[in-house]
């Protein structure tokens, strides 16, 4: 990990927008900047209508930082987590890690940085279900690995995903196959594949929104235990409770973010 | 190596694709047909031509130099010696043909009569294997085999007279003639013969017309002779079973006069006898040639033809000969079948292409199941190419399954064609049979045990009863339809039966049941390639899925 380029103001917000009481604007733990979204627009085109999502977000993300962004349904979080992990383009701003602007790579450059810079983890977990859990940990290094290179690295990268499944409670479960696997567990594994190739930065979309409370606590424990181990998170909610346990909140309002401070 | 970069996570979905679900088996199953279709139907066809073009071979050798008149040429000693010296040729041997008419047990038959040298002719073409009855043949026709009667006469000896075409008795010549010649020839179920049926041993009497050089009927008017059948043949060609017999060559250039003449030489003015003779060539029609090993048809054509245009330029009042391969003179009937084999294997890849259809289809539908999956694994690295490989390597390893599969099949259908087609044709109806008495059996036992054992189903013991009086009765009603209707069997097998070969029809003991490696191996590639290309379209439009689009999609 530890991809970030000159230090930059930490914190910045669009001033312009209404959002909710803007706290300390300072995180709790800087660290060097990792992330840096500027001015990002996002339109879509739904039923002859222009909806204007995104309109000019402005995040920095420190290395070792956990924002989460809070935001009603349909607010534009995901379109932005999916900027920021480069699987959407968006009609004006930049998204720059490691002092380029992602938007201005090539595809496969593009695909790299998902594979290896970025993880992400889903509301709905997204988990292949022909594979088992082990299997579906093991997508993103085998996409990762060329066929020449797997050989050396299969018993690295398939000794790191058994450590992942036992660190997320799973380790008697790597065989079972999602259709087996509570929603829980699901989640677990969706982590796991997601910290596969020690991503510098994991994206979490609604990661306990398809969950009952206990085990929402449960998934919210793992993410903080790795948060705690130095993993910089953006995760968006629209749940204030699992958002107060990130450094910073920021709320997504007429596309727009305002600051709100971590409790 | 981009694409490598992604071939291992396509390599585990392709494995589990196809392994958990039912599109891609039904694809492969499709493409296995289709590969089993085309492979058997060429192999079939392939065969048939081979067969042809094997008897047409056996039957003239390599290359023939052939007369363009029906009273052949003349000097074919000092051709076939000049011949005999180009390295190309490995022997020639004259041949005389001729139409003629043959009268057997009565019967009249027209008749083309070639005139051999036997001990040349055999060194050109497998004239001995063509030869259809030995001596055990004849002997067991008397109920008699080999060990009974040792040693067997040479003048009994089937093949060997045949080969020399020595006569079998008596002063008449021998002659070797085609199977379907013999009037009554009669060929049993399997397209075997019955010596009984044979002409051999049999006297003939042969007629020939001879001609002048110039093509005139000759004021001898016909010429007959008596001739004893030593043995017949069976070159596989219908044609040729049907309408050649053999002789030897010495007799027939006699019988049409074409043989060496001398006679004396008279003073035109005086009529006074001029010493010296004049002397009138033999002809023949034909020189058959066969080729050097180590030489092509295409080398040993071109240097027979130079050297016969050398000899022809040597004497200038002949006519000269034609010189034609095997397949040249065989053309008008390989290239038909040829031809035939061609059609009917376009129309069966066109049929074919149903398996690309399938293969699209299948993975059409498979794209928009797995949308969400191509979205997941975009999000976690994978390029457009990557997913677009992954399809294409799915349509490869379907298309290399099913090929496979197909050429098992095929593979195993036509090593077993004759058996198959013998089991429809006479155990058909036998075997449905059997299993309508067995099914029946089984049913009146279920009935009668099920009636009996009623009042005590209930119990343990009551069930057990029930269950052995099912297993008695149907045993004991199975039995009785078996034992005591068996002959509604083999009429129930002329009625539904299925001969798809009959070979008293066809000239061909045997389907050919042979499969060539290259032509297995450029369908089971092209099966592969149109798998591919099935898969194509939907390999891109799964690569261009809107990753975000996908993830959503429900």
């Amino acid at each position: 990990m530890g991809m970030g380029g000159a230090m930059n103001d930490t914190i910045s917000t669009n001033s312009g927008s209404s959002g909710p009481q803007t706290l300390d604007p300072r995180p709790q733990t800087p660290g060097p900047p990792l992330l840096t979204v500027t001015d990002l627009h996002k339109h879509y085109h739904i039923g002859g209508q222009d909806l204007h999502v995104l309109r000019g977000v402005d995040i920095t993300v420190g290395q070792g930082e956990w924002v989460a962004v809070l935001g009603s349904s349909g607010s534009g979080k995901s379109t932005l987590l999916h900027l920021i992990g480069g699987l959407d383009r968006p009609e004006r701003g930049s998204v720059t890690f490691d002092r380029r602007d992602i938007f201005k790579l090539p595809g496969a450059a593009i695909d790299r940085y998902r594979n290896r810079h970025v993880g992400f983890v889903f509301q709905s977990y997204h988990l292949l279900p022909e594979m088992t859990a082990l299997e579906n940990v093991l997508t993103g290094a085998m996409i990762r690995s060329s066929i020449l290179g797997w050989p050396a690295r299969r018993g690295e990268a398939k000794r790191r995903a058994i450590e992942l499944l036992k660190r997320v409670g799973l380790g008697e479960r790597m065989k079972h196959r999602p259709s087996k696997l509570s929603g829980g567990e699901r989640q677990r594994v969706a982590i796991a594949r997601a910290l596969v190739n020690e991503p510098d930065v994991l994206l979490a979309d609604e990661p306990t929104g398809n969950l009952d409370t206990e085990t929402g606590k449960q998934i919210m424990a793992l993410i903080t235990e790795l948060h705690q181990q130095g993993q910089t998170i953006v995760m968006v909610t629209h749940d204030q409770q699992i958002a107060a346990a990130a450094d910073r909140r920021l709320w997504l309002h007429d596309g727009a973010l305002t600051e709100g401070l971590a409790s | 190596m981009r694409f490598l970069l992604f071939f291992m996570y396509k390599l585990t979905l392709i494995l589990k694709y196809l392994r958990r679900k039912l599109g891609p088996m039904f694809a492969a199953l499709a493409v296995m047909l289709c590969t089993a279709m085309v492979i058997i139907v060429i192999s079939v066809m392939g065969g048939f031509l081979d067969v042809l073009q094997t008897s047409a071979k056996q039957l003239t050798g390599d290359v023939i130099v052939l007369s363009r008149s029906l009273t052949g040429f003349a000097y074919y000693e000092e051709m076939i010696d000049q011949l005999e010296e180009l390295p190309q040729v490995d022997a020639a041997s004259p041949v005389v043909t001729a139409l003629g008419i043959i009268n057997l047990h009565g019967q009249t038959v027209g008749v083309k009569v070639i005139g051999i040298e036997p001990g040349g002719f055999s060194k050109i073409v497998r004239y001995e294997e063509t030869l259809q009855w030995s001596t055990q043949d004849m002997l067991a026709s008397y109920g008699l085999d080999g060990a009974q009667t040792s040693p067997i006469p040479p003048e009994f000896d089937l093949k060997a007279l045949a080969t020399r075409l020595d006569p079998m008795a008596g002063n008449h010549p021998a002659m070797v003639i085609g199977v379907e010649v013999n009037p009554w020839a009669d060929r049993d179920s399997q397209g075997g013969y019955d010596f009984s049926y044979s002409a051999v041993q049999q006297q003939a009497t042969l007629t020939v017309l001879p001609l002048t050089e110039r093509g005139a009927p000759t004021e001898l008017g016909p010429a007959y002779a008596k001739a004893v059948i030593v043995n017949e043949f069976k070159s596989g060609f219908l044609e040729v079973d049907q309408s050649q017999v053999f002789i030897r060559i010495d007799v027939l250039q006699k019988m049409l006069d074409m043989d060496r003449k001398e006679s004396k030489v008279f003073d035109p003015e005086s009529g006074e006898e001029l010493p010296g003779k004049s002397v009138r060539p033999a002809r023949v029609s034909e020189v058959l040639i066969r080729g050097a090993d180590g030489y092509s048809l295409a080398e040993v054509h071109t240097a027979v033809q130079d050297q016969v245009d050398v000899f022809t330029s040597k004497h200038p009042n002949m006519t000269p000969p034609r010189v034609l391969t095997w397949e040249q003179l065989y053309s008008h009937i390989i290239n038909a079948v040829k031809n035939e084999k061609g059609m009917v294997t376009f129309l069966f890849i066109i049929i074919s292409l149903v398996a690309v259809v399938m293969v699209a289809t299948t993975f059409y539908m498979t794209v928009l199941e797995k949308t969400r999956d191509i979205g997941v694994l975009r999000a976690v690295g994978a390029s457009q190419a990557g997913v677009m490989s992954l399809f294409l390597g799915y349509g490869l390893a379907v298309g290399v399954v099913g090929s496979l599969l197909g050429l098992a099949l095929a593979v195993s259908v036509v090593w077993h064609l004759n058996e198959i087609q013998y089991w429809l044709a006479n155990h058909l109806g036998v075997s449905a049979h059997y299993t309508w008495c067995a099914a029946g059996g089984a049913l009146i036992g279920a009935i009668v045990g099920g009636t009996i054992g009623y009042p005590k189903r209930k119990t343990l013991r009551g069930a057990a009863i029930m269950a052995m009086l099912l297993l008695l009765v149907g045993v004991i009603g199975a039995w009785i339809s078996l034992d005591q209707v068996e002959d509604l069997a083999y009429k129930l097998n002329h009625t539904i039966s299925f001969k798809m070969w009959d070979p008293q029809t066809y000239f061909f003991d045997r389907i050919p049941d042979k499969v060539k490696f290259y032509d297995a191996l450029f369908i089971v590639l092209g099966a592969i390639l149109s798998s591919v290309i099935g898969a194509l379209i939907p390999a891109i439009l799964a690569a261009r899925l809107d990753p975000v689009e996908a993830l959503r999609y429900e």
